[in-house]
């Protein structure tokens, strides 16, 4: 049970430190707009992209988990729950399930993810990452 | 399996997903985090439900521990990112600019010796763990940051330090 307690405690940081790198991009957007709209030149307007809107940013993060897979947030959510089900014991149908759920769900998302990577990024930016578990898929 | 993995398996065949990257413009479409937090809200609303009204139907005067843990477990991480985030505000209220924190990376701020002979400092938990990993796995490197952190002026270090965007650690004690 304290082992499960484990894992499940650091698939849940990990997972919350991977969804704040993808904040992270369009937090750096954001402060990149404030900086270029304040720089802009106010008599010609020149440089000033202010009011753009960092809605549709999209980067490649880097960090952790990212130099290897696309979906780390979406691994280390698994991580997360399996440790649940460990907490629960192997027997716990609702921990299991709900395990098996999301991987049901997040799998296609995350291939279907890469898909949509290579086509926004092109197949070299993309590189040798996997969809969401490194090495494999 | 009389649950939602027939609906979620056809992600399979069709690349329609109406949420994120891949929304369309409508005007139907709700805010990320309240859609996130409306399809949350029936899981941890039921089981709160559930745990505070089955002792007293069951004849329980009250729950085990075990399944307060598990239920605990299941609820906590909702609001957790959010309170993460306001930590890390906190601590991040002299504005000076984040770095990014890699984590493959342990090395950020000068070593804690150094730094104590300057001004009162609490090196963080985090702060340990980095420099315990970086002098196991990049010793070379260890020294040279260590080398290099002696040579800059400690105002230098301030912005470095800070930069380390540590989520729990306390740095400074002024």
């Amino acid at each position: 049970m304290m082992l499960g307690i484990m894992i499940w405690a650091l698939g849940l940081g990990a997972n919350i430190w991977h969804d704040d790198e993808l904040r992270e991009i369009r937090r750096a957007a954001a402060r990149n707009q404030k900086k270029q709209a304040a720089e802009a030149d106010p008599s010609t307007g020149k440089g000033k992209s202010g009011g753009k809107g960092v809605e549709k940013v999209y980067m490649i993060p880097q960090n952790g988990f990212f130099t290897w897979i696309l979906y780390p947030h979406y691994l280390c959510e698994w991580i997360e729950w399996a440790g649940f089900w460990m907490v629960g014991g192997w027997n716990c149908v609702p921990a299991r399930n709900f395990l098996v759920n999301e991987i049901f769900a997040m799998l296609p998302r995350a291939v279907a993810g890469k898909k949509w990577y290579i086509d926004k990024f092109g197949k070299e930016k993309v590189g040798s990452r996997k969809a969401v578990i490194p090495g494999v898929l | 399996m009389a649950d939602g993995k027939q609906f979620a398996t056809v992600q399979w065949v069709t690349s329609w997903y109406g949420a994120g990257k891949t929304s369309a413009d409508s005007r139907f479409n709700i805010p990320g985090k309240i859609a996130w937090l409306t399809m949350e809200a029936p899981g941890f609303c039921t089981l709160l439900y559930i745990m505070n009204t089955l002792p007293a139907e069951t004849g329980l005067a009250s729950l085990p521990l075990e399944n307060k843990i598990m239920g605990s477990l299941f609820v906590c991480p909702i609001p957790l990112p959010r309170i993460c985030k306001l930590i890390r505000s906190a601590g991040n209220s002299l504005h000076l600019p984040r770095n990014h924190v890699s984590l493959p990376q342990p090395l950020h701020g000068p070593h804690p010796s150094f730094r104590l002979a300057r001004r009162p400092h609490i090196p963080s938990l985090q702060w340990h763990l980095h420099w315990l990993l970086a002098r196991r796995l990049r010793p070379h490197h260890a020294r040279r940051m260590a080398e290099r952190s002696k040579l800059q002026s400690w105002r230098t270090h301030d912005a470095r330090h800070y930069d380390l965007g540590s989520w729990f650690g306390r740095k400074y004690l002024a």
